[in-house]
């Protein structure tokens, strides 16, 4: 589903977030990028979203190049993936409901199909009796649902997630490990973005290992290939 | 295949068009009228200071526009009864008088003529002055034949053309003088069209005004919701998506300015209408067209209101939103 190949990322003055990073993330698949602060983590997850363009090598989402897309191509391309970003988290002036609704309010959704599927990602999520509060009024964990919900509302073939578990203690990271756990189980490819070591342990699923923005374990899927 | 790709790529804005992504496109835009209408009236302080300069910006200019064209025809009609007055020489026999008036009643310039010999001169001068007996005292008529010309409408307020025909009437054998007052014609055609240029400058001032007032309203809306726009963008908001609530937050605001300089036009009108009315009767004016609101007015203001509303935001959101891209 996504290739990366010698990827490189400069920013502005010179640093090297990514240096030659290649790996396959195969679809259907849930994978954890891990790796120190600064790794360059957030960078790679932004490169997918295409926030941001890769200085050398290529990125291919569904056998496209992401380098192709023109300024036009990006909203859709960003609509088939879901994301769960720590600093762009829920607007507080509407209610959790209409936080949910906002990616298919942007694709015009029919309103009718909107409630629906507005009330079955926060059924998921465990937050339907929430539906009509100000996300300000919830805790951290159940924000970070509301923000889960909403990336998966428009149920997309990707989730990428940074630091999802972020300041949950560990009983509230668990439940959400699990909520993606069973989003992966009906299909969708999940990339998950953590320098929470345990996390991954505990779940015992692939990773990929970001190390000074060099891949040091974990690059593509049948390792005994290469 | 380059061929095709570059067909589509010229003509992909087409795509937006097209009836898979058009259903989608009205829902955004039905969405995003209603919500950005809620927007407004939630910041009632904010809405009612914006409102209110566009409306009194509107107001201001219409009311000008609408007593320079009360003025302008006014003074149409005062040209019209302004005429041309010959006075002949004295015994200017009757024939040549009328062989005079034959000729120029078939001048274009020229819309009527009138001959008052000097019996009836002496006659009007009686009931007039109430002094028959002193002219009775002279043995002859002491007053000339009059021929008074009405120069054709189309001469209104042109001084220049008028001047001319006057020249041309006073260059005429038999005619004595032929007077008419050009001074005050000057001095009354000065002012309208200085009240004319003023109304269209005032308008142009104020149109530029409500655009920077718009352009600030709107310009404080993208920082408020620079949160907003980063998320939207995020889960795939076109550039479209996020300009459409700033567009139609400015045709909200517009619109409604309109509506509300209707209300002020109307109350103004009525309040002018009365000492208005008096003036133009005391120069037995008959101009029916009073500042005020007639339904074409409505309908102005109410589009010229939207449509400086959308301006105003389109240009705050070219300068504006630029950075929004999520990082
Ligand atoms: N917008 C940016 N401009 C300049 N440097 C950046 C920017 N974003 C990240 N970096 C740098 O790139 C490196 C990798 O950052 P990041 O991808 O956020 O790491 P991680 O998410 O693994 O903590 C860091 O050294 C960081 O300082
Ligand atoms: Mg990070």
């Amino acid at each position: 589903m996504i290739r990366f190949d010698n990827v490189s990322k400069s920013y502005p003055g010179g640093h090297e977030a990514l240096r030659r990073v290649s790996f396959e993330l195969p679809r259907g698949e849930m994978t954890f990028l891990t790796g120190h602060s600064g790794a360059g983590k957030s960078t790679l997850l932004k490169l997918i979203m295409a926030m941001e363009r890769s200085s050398r090598g290529q990125i291919f989402y569904d056998g496209k190049n992401l380098d192709r897309l023109g300024r036009r191509g990006i909203p859709y391309h960003r609509r088939r993936i879901g994301v769960v970003f720590q600093n762009h988290s829920l607007l507080f002036d509407r209610s959790v409901f209409e936080n949910v609704a906002l990616p298919l309010n942007i694709a015009g959704a029919a309103p009718r199909e909107t409630a629906r599927r507005v009330r079955a990602a926060l059924d998921k999520v465990g937050l339907l009796d929430k539906e009509t509060l100000n996300p300000v009024v919830l805790s951290g964990g159940e924000q970070q649902r509301v923000g889960i919900a909403r990336a998966v509302v428009h149920k997309p073939d990707l989730l990428l997630a940074d630091e999802p578990t972020g300041n949950l203690d560990p009983e509230l990271s668990a439940e959400i490990m699990n909520l993606f756990r069973e989003f992966n189980s009906v299909g969708v490819s999940i990339m998950v973005a953590t320098h929470d070591i345990s996390l991954v342990r505990d779940f015992g699923l692939r990773q990929i290992v970001l190390n000074q923005g060099r891949i040091t374990q974990g690059a593509f899927p049948n390792e005994s290939l290469r | 295949m380059n061929r095709r790709t570059s067909v589509k790529s010229r003509f992909g804005w087409l795509a937006e068009f097209s009836p898979k992504r058009l259903v989608p496109w009205v829902r955004n835009h039905a969405l995003v009228a209603r919500s950005s209408w809620k927007r407004l009236l939630e910041e009632p302080l904010q809405t009612a200071l914006t409102v209110g300069v566009i409306a009194i910006a509107l107001a201001l200019s219409t009311l000008l526009f609408q007593l320079a064209a009360m003025g302008g025809s006014a003074l149409g009609q005062m040209n019209n009864t302004s005429d041309i007055n010959l006075y002949f020489e004295l015994g200017t026999e009757v024939r040549s008088i009328e062989a005079f008036e034959d000729m120029w009643r078939g001048d274009p310039r020229v819309q009527a003529t009138q001959v008052i010999t000097p019996e009836q001169g002496l006659a009007e001068f009686e009931s007039f002055s109430g002094l028959g007996s002193i002219l009775s005292s002279f043995d002859e008529n002491p007053l000339p034949a009059v021929v008074r010309i009405t120069p054709a409408d189309r001469l209104a307020g042109r001084a220049a053309e008028l001047r001319l025909l006057v020249q041309a009437l006073q260059a005429s054998e038999f005619v004595e003088t032929a007077v008419l007052d050009f001074a005050w014609l000057d001095r009354l055609n000065a002012v309208v069209e200085f009240v004319d240029r003023l109304s269209i400058a005032v308008g142009l001032l104020l149109a530029l005004g409500i655009l920077l007032i718009l352009g600030n309203t709107i310009r404080l809306t993208i920082e408020n919701r620079r949160n907003e726009n980063v998320v939207i963008n995020l889960v795939g908001g076109t550039d479209r998506i996020v300009q459409r609530p700033l567009l139609y937050a400015g045709f909200w605001y517009g619109l409604l300015g309109g509506a509300v300089a209707v209300v002020l036009v109307a109350i103004v009108g009525a309040l002018l209408s009365y000492p208005l009315q008096q003036i133009l009767l005391s120069y037995q004016s008959s101009v029916q067209t009073l500042p005020g609101v007639s339904f074409p007015v409505f309908i102005n203001l109410l589009v010229l209101g939207a449509s400086l509303g959308c301006s105003g935001a389109w240009l705050s959101v070219l300068q504006h939103l630029r950075n929004i891209e999520p990082t």
